[in-house]
């Protein structure tokens, strides 16, 4: 197709081009956009009009300008660092209401861990593998002692939303970046295709001996409840510890726990041992659990109810199968988010949301010591030139 | 025509230069500037001009450079979008040199060209690539020779 400035004819690029560069997350369907169907169509597109829709897709408009063989070389660059995290070292996710995980998110967070990797001397972290071959008792106490977490305090917490910020902070003390999916700040882009897939992106580890990522949907994806981000962020945390990253949580956290086996069993061992303590629930052996009870446990542990029933029949304190599914809450329907925030969020606090502390900080200080040119730091970011936005960024953050 | 890559912009900056002729940016370039000017808390000098601000540069014959330029060079990456500053400096002498060319051939009368080229720049790696394609058309001089 033929790229106008005005109505002259600028240059040629290649359809094919332009297909591949669309599909480079196939599942946000950006090649069904409006501009590039009608473009398709008459064979041209306005030079301000590709400008525009870059900056709403969050793709560089440059890409669109490579021939098809620099195009290849580019996206298997891409997929080759994307495809060395996925493999069973260095990648594990936990499975989110659909089957889709983001690649965009993958990606973004890649570029970042990258960039701190490459640009800074880090010690080995020294959590990673550090739950291999210990016996459970001696996994929970690592957890607790190497991020100085106190179980007491945890269970005191008035909030579910307040004991996941208390233990994010603990961990990323530790350097393991806990990334969170964002909707406001436009961190991620704001076009609907973009959105439903994020509605069916789960949690996932990206593996690193200096700096391993753990990533929350939050904001992103309605269902998921602080109770489950706690569930989600200890058990993404503990694979990080056995250095065992291939592995799936069902979306029914049930099917999970009860008939995981081997390695995975020992990991919701840990989760839950580490989140709702065997002693804790010896008491209850011989009573007859109510859902008062449950939701107490609940509130009390910062676990959902579905949690704690699961955790309850796995011990056996819940003692038949039909007992334990009268005990499940109904489902869960997310609250519809129709209108924005009262206040919009800072973009200092959007950007530190979904880049973690961790991250940011290691940004922060490229751009100040100009390792970092302000156009890559805006790309690590924002995924795109923003420069207003950017300006903010560096005004709220002094950099 | 005078040229400004990001390392001759840090200079002006850092050493609060002011000038009488205008220099020209392109618009990744100016991209960078706009930060700049944030960071150091000052406007850049008013004749510090984006390219396509002026009416003369030919954006058709720019576009078609740009691309040539982007799959001809390595050194930018999409991976942390370095280095398309780089592209778009070589672009735009090459596209000067073309623009020469063609009104030479066509004997239009040229408004406001200046027959010299020069690029303020510090990296070496951007001064060979420029070479490779102007030759010594363009005059390539160091960020400090702004101040002579």
């Amino acid at each position: 197709m033929i790229v106008k400035i005005g109505n002259q004819n600028a240059v040629k690029i290649s359809d094919e081009v332009v297909c591949d560069v669309l599909n480079v997350y196939k599942e946000e369907e950006l090649i069904r956009r409006p501009i590039f169907k009608k473009a398709f169509e008459n064979g041209f597109i306005s030079y301000g009009e590709l400008l525009k829709e870059c900056n709403r897709i969050l793709i560089p408009w440059q890409m669109f300008f490579l021939t098809h063989k620099n195009l290849i070389i580019e996206t298997k660059e891409i997929e080759r660092k994307r495809d060395y995290k996925f493999s069973k070292k260095f990648f594990t996710k936990r499975k989110g209401s659909g089957s889709v995980t983001s690649k965009r998110i993958i990606d973004r967070l890649i570029r970042l861990q990258n960039y701190i990797t490459k640009n800074n001397t880090l010690p080995n972290n020294e959590f990673c593998n550090s739950l291999k071959n210990q016996k459970i008792d001696n996994s929970i106490n690592i957890l607790f002692d190497f991020f100085n977490i106190s179980a007491q305090k945890l269970q005191t917490i008035p909030t579910k939303e307040r004991a996941l910020n208390y233990l994010i902070s603990k961990i990323e003390l530790k350097n393991i970046n806990i990334s969170r999916g964002v909707l406001k700040g436009g961190i991620l882009p704001e076009i609907k295709s973009a959105r439903s897939v994020y509605k069916n992106t789960s949690g996932f580890a990206l593996g690193d001996s200096q700096i391993p990522f753990i990533f929350l949907p939050d904001e992103i994806n309605p269902d998921d409840v602080a109770g489950r981000r706690i569930y989600t962020l200890i058990y993404l945390l503990t694979c990080i510890g056995l250095g065992d990253y291939d592995f799936y949580i069902e979306t029914s956290f049930t099917a999970a726990v009860l008939e995981s086996s081997g390695l995975e069993e020992t990991k919701h061992t840990i989760v839950s041992e580490f989140l709702l303590p065997k002693k804790d629930t010896l008491e209850l052996d011989n009573i007859k659990i109510t859902k008062d009870i449950i939701s107490d446990l609940s509130s009390r542990y910062k676990i959902t109810p579905t949690a704690v029933a699961t955790i309850l029949r796995k011990r056996r304190i819940i003692k038949t199968y039909k007992e334990y599914k009268a005990l499940l809450p109904e489902k869960f329907i997310p609250r519809k988010n129709n209108s924005g925030p009262r206040n919009p969020a800072k973009i200092s606090t959007s950007v530190k949301k979904f880049c973690g502390n961790v991250a940011s900080k290691f940004v922060n200080q490229g751009i100040k010591n100009k390792t970092l040119k302000s156009s890559q730091a805006q790309y690590l970011i924002f995924g795109r030139v923003q420069k207003k936005k950017y300006k903010e960024y560096c005004q709220q953050t002094n950099t | 025509m005078k040229i400004l890559d990001s390392s001759a912009l840090n200079y002006i900056f850092d050493n609060n230069l002011t000038f009488y002729e205008n220099y020209y940016i392109t618009p990744d370039i100016k991209d960078e500037l706009f930060v700049l000017e944030f960071i150091k808390n000052k406007k850049a000098p008013t004749n510090i001009k984006n390219i396509f601000d002026e009416t003369f540069v030919d954006e058709l014959l720019y576009l078609k450079n740009y691309r040539l330029m982007l799959n001809k060079h390595r050194g930018r990456s999409f991976f942390n979008m370095g280095g398309f500053g780089d592209i778009s400096i070589i672009t735009l002498v090459k596209t000067l040199v073309d623009m020469e060319k063609k009104y030479q051939s066509e004997r239009l009368p040229m408004i406001e060209f200046e027959e010299k080229i020069i690029v303020y720049l510090d990296d070496k790696g951007l001064r060979k690539r420029i070479k490779k394609e102007v030759g010594d058309v363009a005059i390539l001089l160091l960020p400090k020779d702004l101040q002579s």
